[in-house]
């Protein structure tokens, strides 16, 4: 046991290395042979008699009341102490009292003054650290526990201890109030000051107390909708399993009392398995042609045009003046002139210019190249020069 | 008849078989839902005329239409369907509902370190069974996306989102009662 506020600084600050590292391994067990593997069983046993360490069956922890010190201080305590409010309120109680009591000592009376200083600092402090715990408490319940049992329970435990800290946040209240007297005579400026300060600060609690007892009823019952809902579909979905959904539930009578959605109302479709490959595959194609003569083709609808009218029929007949070459080849094979000549000179049916004369002259010269003499001889007819072509002789008496 | 003027914007997205979801995504749809909201009689008027049933819930909006007797088999097993649906994302997360925010990959994720999961996911009917996980899961959103109780809200992340419209099916599921012979076997 130590009494001495130095040694136990020494003590801390000495073996800091070892307290801080139980007091990060503070929620779980750390064995005995690693602290005396650490610090050797002499230290161990010193600091085991010293009551900074303890020993609970085969682990060593930081004495409670070191830990609630670090806990208190950081801030690091996780747990919700409703109850630290509580003995506070008490304790201002009682230093009140025993301010009221001693009338004659004037210094005693300003240590308990400066106690309740203390206290009427602590309690808004603690209320809210206790309120912002809970808050963050039930925001993560909320929304990380996967069990709906264990959301419930959890939610349930901290609705509770909310109800607590709104119970104690009322006494408080009540507790300003009945000791109003005091604030009234008390001589300390700075006291009075503390406790219009809490009273203000109460306020502003209780309604982020009243939001916060909403939101974890709200929850509550949130998690137990859902719970029932995922009871039941877990119910529905056995049942399903067994076909016996239909016989052991109402759901073919809600299929036609509820509504129904556009969606689920599906249009009229028949099955046809003619976009699949597989049909391909075992003689799709064979099959067709077995069935064909049984199915009756689709004529093919002609689109008839109107009737033709009448004037499309009578013929209308058109003359066209044609010469026949091999007649006037012939005739000139009788007229023993040269072919430019003989065209010239010929009478046609119809007159024929120069132009239309030299295409028959180059036509027939052409054809009947062979029948032909093509002389050396050149004429001219206005600015035009031909060859001067004759029949060729031939054996026989013409 | 004085006609609200997103009447045809309104008509065009239920009449495909949609909902109009106050949460929805899309900026457009919450305020046709608004406009459906603000003018609900004279829409219902309107869309009565046509044939449709204007349907307003709590959040959302749909038409309803009376569907013949030879339908009513496909709609039941469109409600067996999600049975298994909805199972399979309680499974997942038992905070599932309206408004409830995830991913593809995070369904996948859990489908992979959880076998009941991944059973759930492979005896699901009417959904085909791609390569790769991922694609699996994909098709569970699309899924829920098509019928309207989703919708995509990061396509980047793939991110989904439970509209309002999902109440439809919660409402349905909840309000089959199971005969109390059958509750006493349990």
């Amino acid at each position: 046991m130590i009494s001495d506020i130095n040694r136990l600084l020494s003590i801390l600050y000495s073996d800091r290395k070892l307290f801080e590292s139980l007091f990060e391994k503070r929620n779980r067990l750390v064995g005995v042979h690693e602290v005396a593997h650490e610090i050797g069983d002499d230290k161990l046993e010193y600091l085991l008699n010293a009551e900074i360490l303890s020993h609970t069956d085969e682990s060593i922890e930081l004495d409670e009341r070191v830990l609630s010190f670090f806990e208190e201080f950081l801030e690091t305590n996780e747990d919700v102490e409703i109850g630290d409010v509580d003995e506070l309120l008490i304790n201002l109680k009682y230093n009140i009292e025993l301010y009221r009591n001693e009338t004659d000592n004037e210094h005693s009376r300003e240590r308990y003054l400066a106690k309740i200083k203390r206290i009427l600092k602590k309690i808004p402090n603690l209320i809210l650290k206790n309120l912002s715990l809970l808050q963050l408490h039930i925001g993560l319940t909320y929304k990380t526990q996967s069990s709906h049992k264990n959301k419930v329970l959890e939610l349930q435990h901290y609705k509770s201890k909310l109800e607590k800290l709104m119970n104690i946040e009322v006494k408080v209240q009540k507790a300003l109030v009945h000791e109003s007297h005091f604030f009234a005579v008390v001589s300390s400026h700075e006291t009075v000051l503390l406790s219009l300060r809490l009273k203000v600060r109460l306020r502003e609690l209780r309604i982020s107390l009243i939001e916060l007892q909403k939101q974890v009823i709200e929850y509550i019952n949130k998690t137990l909708h859902k719970q029932h809902f995922f009871e039941h579909i877990i119910k529905l979905k056995e049942m399903k399993s067994a076909l016996e959904i239909k016989e052991k539930s109402n759901i073919l009578s809600l299929l036609e009392m509820e509504t129904t959605p556009l969606f689920m109302s599906k249009p009229q479709r028949f099955s046809t398995f003619l976009d699949t490959e597989e049909v391909y595959e075992f003689g799709f194609e064979d099959m067709v042609q077995k069935i064909r003569h049984m199915v009756p083709m689709q004529k093919l609808s002609v689109s008839k045009a109107e009737v033709l009218d009448e004037s499309f029929f009578e013929a209308e007949d058109e003359l066209q003046y044609r010469i026949d070459t091999d007649a006037l080849h012939r005739e000139f094979l009788d007229s023993k002139d040269d072919l430019f000549g003989f065209l010239d000179a010929k009478e046609f049916q119809v007159e024929q210019d120069l132009e239309a004369k030299i295409t028959l002259y180059c036509q027939l010269a052409l054809m009947y190249e062979a029948e032909y003499n093509f002389c050396e001889e050149r004429r001219k007819i206005e600015q035009y020069e031909y060859l001067v072509i004759t029949p060729k002789e031939t054996d026989e008496p013409a | 008849m004085n006609l609200p003027k997103q009447s045809k914007e309104i008509f065009e997205i239920l009449s495909r078989g949609n909902f109009l979801c106050e949460n929805s995504p899309v900026r457009h749809e919450r305020e046709l839902y608004q406009s459906c909201e603000r003018e609900f009689g004279a829409h219902y008027d309107f869309f009565e005329h046509i044939g449709f049933y204007l349907i307003r819930e709590d959040g959302y909006f749909y038409f309803s239409k009376e569907i013949p007797l030879s339908q009513k088999e496909d709609k039941l097993q469109m409600i067996l369907e999600y049975i298994d649906l909805v199972e399979l994302m309680l499974q997942f997360s038992a905070t599932f509902g309206v408004g409830f925010r995830t991913t593809v990959a995070e369904l996948s994720d859990a489908v992979q370190s959880n076998v009941v999961l991944k059973d759930r996911l492979d005896r699901l009917k009417n959904i085909s069974k791609p390569q790769t996980l991922h694609a699996q899961c994909a098709k569970v959103f699309e899924k829920f996306k098509k019928s309207g109780f989703m919708a995509l809200e990061d396509e980047h992340e793939e991110r989904y989102i439970v509209l309002n419209s999902y109440h439809y099916i919660e409402t349905f599921l909840n309000a089959i009662q199971v005969s109390s012979e059958t509750e006493g076997a349990n």
